[in-house]
């Protein structure tokens, strides 16, 4: 390999007006080099390219169409710290080392720049790889936030942390690099810090409100949509981004300083006042990332706790709504983007019905449960929903039993859930948080009715009723744990149904409307009226309590 | 073979000798610690956590492998008549038992870590997997020293490289994940390809072993 020697030799070997100016013009030429040889590395583009890759398999289904910009800013951070930050890491580590492994350490020694500046070379030539890895984050979430179904706002000090994790790793390269006269630590440091990640990650409970100060990653606030926490509006959330920002500039201070320090120890004729500097440096850098990471752990501002009881208990003081066809919508800040897609979903169900019962006002509340007895949702504990100050707060803002959609959507079971609500609504005007079987002619036609509105509520039956022990579909609402649950035999007659003409199942069921949703009509009759065979297995009903 | 076999166990403490130890010893150590320290401090500890951390362990065992065949002396060496495959394997082995002592402590204490005693660790497929990863580690640096004759320093390239490809299929999605979880039903057919990456493995170790023999300028054209 070659580089330009003559550009980078010429600084040094020129006349100089000043020791500290050619110091600092070979320090720059030494930069450039580095941080050339540091980003061309085939290492660095391969996993430069892994990473973009890795981020677009973590990309999941449902962030690729409705992406909730403040939970998935956090997406990168992982990918960027393994990957790029891996590199960043056993590179300059094996920069720093290059003369130790060559032998040419003594014919460096005579050159103009000391060790200190040749170390702070090597760290200034980080920079490159971080801007990056700045690229593939910002990158990740304008493509995201281009989408149409975006909801919410990304946050600038999750996106800056991908970036500060690889400056991290590369500078704790370059302090191992002069630590240790092996090129081994850097790969093992690598695999030390991956596990120390994986195990804080593991031993914390998910979701357990204290993150743990000394993980470099936070855990990522979204979660699966039926077991983890759902996603909050921004101004509900107590992620402590920017603390842990703080403390992560705090580390990359610290490792920088004590790498400048250390590799400066053998020169004791040069650099006493430098020293001063820097051991000024490090006091200060461990203060900030004392203070930063006592600070990650300190309680949530009482304003946020206020509002997330706020938000779960009365979600109307906190909304725009917005009517559609006499159908109101009610969103967080935020969320605005999703109600074309809760709009198409209603109005499938609806083209459905009779028009008499689809001109009733109907009104659908996005609904988060933020409150202190939030955290235990996790563990299969479940918080019964404030139904009643929900029912209360619904009544003051005009719009009785709204349907509740929750913080998830574009995963099918988003929308098939609210297609079976808003069909449960339209026959039984019950509101929200109803747990209830669906049996006989009612069910059926709930099914069907939330199955056939959109090609998402169709795949999403299939999904989960195959996702489920014994083949039940649930219409839950997003994460509060109220369900209207549909087995067989109805679901075997929704599956028959969905499996004929929608136009024509349409007719029967406007034909024969009264009979199909009242509550007495069996599951016999149901096949009568609609022209499908009666399951095997017959109806159950004396041993189900149906609603 | 008689002779192959004398002119070995002469060579045996000469190699002991001129081995590298240090990265070995380092990598051996972080390896244990990523276990044993979790496995101390943190009480019963799920299989799931185990597993995890004994492929990290086993990592770290590849690493320090990465540096065995890391030699200063290449360029001299290379001149001796003991072929070279000859050389590296008893390096290979000298060190084997020490790393099997290793990474069988390292089992032990995940073992006595475990949280549920109806469940057990699945350690024979995880030692495949440790093997391979050594195996693997090893034909790198066998591969990368065949490229740079005389250099003799493999280890920081197999090293790198090693982690990468590890990050790499410990990112791979579920379906064609090669670090599965022992729920994961797929278990023992995964193994089965980890069985085969071995053979692989040791079938480039083989070639790349082979002495590198820079054509002479009279002969051929």
């Amino acid at each position: 390999m070659t580089y330009r020697l003559g550009a980078t030799a010429a600084p040094a070997a020129g006349p100089v007006t000043s020791p500290g100016s050619g110091r600092r013009r070979a320090m720059a030429a030494l930069v450039r080099m580095e941080a050339t040889r540091l980003a061309r590395h085939p290492g660095a583009v391969v996993a430069l390219l892994l990473a973009c890759l890795g981020l677009y398999a973590l990309t999941d289904a449902r962030t690729a169409r409705f992406p909730i910009l403040q939970d998935a800013d956090q997406l990168a951070q992982p990918v960027l710290a393994l990957l790029l930050g891996g590199v960043a890491l056993v590179l300059s580590n094996a920069a720093v080392l290059r003369a130790h492994r060559h032998g040419a350490e003594a014919a460096l020694a005579v050159l103009v720049l000391p060790d200190r500046w040749r170390a702070a070379a090597h760290l200034l030539a980080l920079t490159p790889l971080a801007l990056l890895a700045a690229a593939v984050a910002a990158g990740h979430i304008a493509l995201l936030a281009a989408l149409p179904g975006a909801a919410g706002r990304p946050n600038g000090y999750e996106l800056a942390t991908g970036p500060v994790l690889v400056l991290l790793l590369g500078a704790t390269g370059v302090l191992l690099g002069h630590l240790f006269r092996t090129v081994v630590a850097g790969p093992l440091t690598m695999v030390a810090f991956a596990a120390i990640t994986l195990v804080s990650v593991a031993l914390v409970p998910p979701d357990a409100g204290q993150p743990n100060p000394l993980v470099p990653i936070l855990r990522p606030t979204s979660g699966d949509p039926l077991l983890g926490p759902a996603p909050l509006p921004v101004d509900l959330m107590t992620r402590p981004a920017g603390r842990h920002l703080a403390y992560l500039a705090g580390l990359l201070a610290l490792v920088t300083t004590v790498a400048l320090l250390r590799a400066g120890r053998a020169d004791p004729t040069r650099g006493a006042h430098g020293r001063s500097r820097l051991a000024v440096a490090f006091l200060a850098a461990l203060v900030l990332t004392v203070g930063a990471g006592a600070a990650q752990a300190a309680a949530s501002d009482p304003s946020i706790v206020n509002a997330r009881a706020a938000a779960t208990q009365r979600p109307a003081s906190r909304q725009r709504c917005r009517t559609i066809q006499l159908v109101t919508y009610c969103a967080f800040p935020g969320f605005e983007p999703w109600v074309a897609g809760w709009n198409d979903v209603v109005r499938g169900v609806l083209r459905r019905v009779p028009p008499s019962v689809a001109a009733q006002p109907l009104a659908v509340r996005q609904r988060v449960v933020a409150d202190a007895t939030s955290n235990q949702q996790i563990n299969g504990v479940t918080v019964p929903p404030p139904v009643d100050a929900w029912r209360a707060d619904d009544s003051a803002a005009g719009t009785p039993n709204a349907i509740t959609a929750g913080t998830w959507w574009g995963d099918g079971w988003s929308e098939t859930g609210l297609a079976g609500r808003v069909a449960y609504e339209l026959i039984t005007h019950s509101g929200p948080g109803v747990t209830a079987t669906l049996c006989g002619a009612r069910g059926v036609l709930v099914g069907w009715l939330a199955g056939q509105a959109t090609a998402d509520t169709r795949a999403g039956l299939r999904t989960i009723a195959g996702g489920s022990r014994g083949g039940a579909v649930a219409f839950t609402e997003a994460g509060f744990g109220s369900s209207l649950v549909l087995t067989d035999p109805e679901l075997t007659m929704v599956w028959a149904l969905l499996d004929r003409p929608a136009d024509e199942v349409g007719k029967r069921v406007l034909d024969s409307w009264a009979e199909l949703s009242a509550s007495g009509t069996s599951l016999e009759q149901a096949a009568k009226l609609l022209g499908v065979a009666v399951p095997s297995g017959g109806s159950a009903e004396g041993a189900r309590q149906c609603g | 073979m008689w002779m192959t076999a004398r002119v070995a166990a002469a060579l045996i403490g000469h190699t002991t000798r001129a081995t590298r130890w240090a990265p070995l010893l380092a990598a051996t150590t972080v390896g244990l610690a990523i276990v044993a320290v979790p496995a101390l401090l943190a009480g019963k500890l799920s299989a799931t956590v185990l597993v995890t951390l004994l492929r990290l362990a086993a990592v770290c065992g590849a690493v320090g492998v990465a540096f065995l065949l890391d030699d200063p002396a290449a360029a001299v060496t290379a001149t001796v008549p003991t072929p070279r495959l000859l050389r590296h394997t008893i390096r290979a082995a000298i060190v084997a038992p020490g790393l099997t002592s290793a990474w069988a402590l390292a089992q032990a204490f995940a073992a006595g870590a475990l949280k549920d005693h109806r469940t057990t660790l699945p350690l024979t497929a995880l030692t495949v997997e440790t093997a391979t990863l050594c195996t693997v580690a090893v034909a790198l640096a066998a591969a990368r020293l065949h490229r740079s004759a005389g250099e003799g320093a493999a280890g920081p390239f197999a090293a790198g490289l090693l982690l990468l490809v590890t990050a790499v299929a410990a990112l791979l999605p579920g379906q064609i994940s090669i670090f599965p979880q022992p729920s994961n039903p797929r278990w023992g057919q995964i193994h089965y390809w980890w069985s085969g990456i071995l053979i692989v493995a040791i079938a480039v170790y083989a070639s790349a072993a082979v002495e590198h023999l820079p054509r002479s300028p009279g002969k051929g054209a």
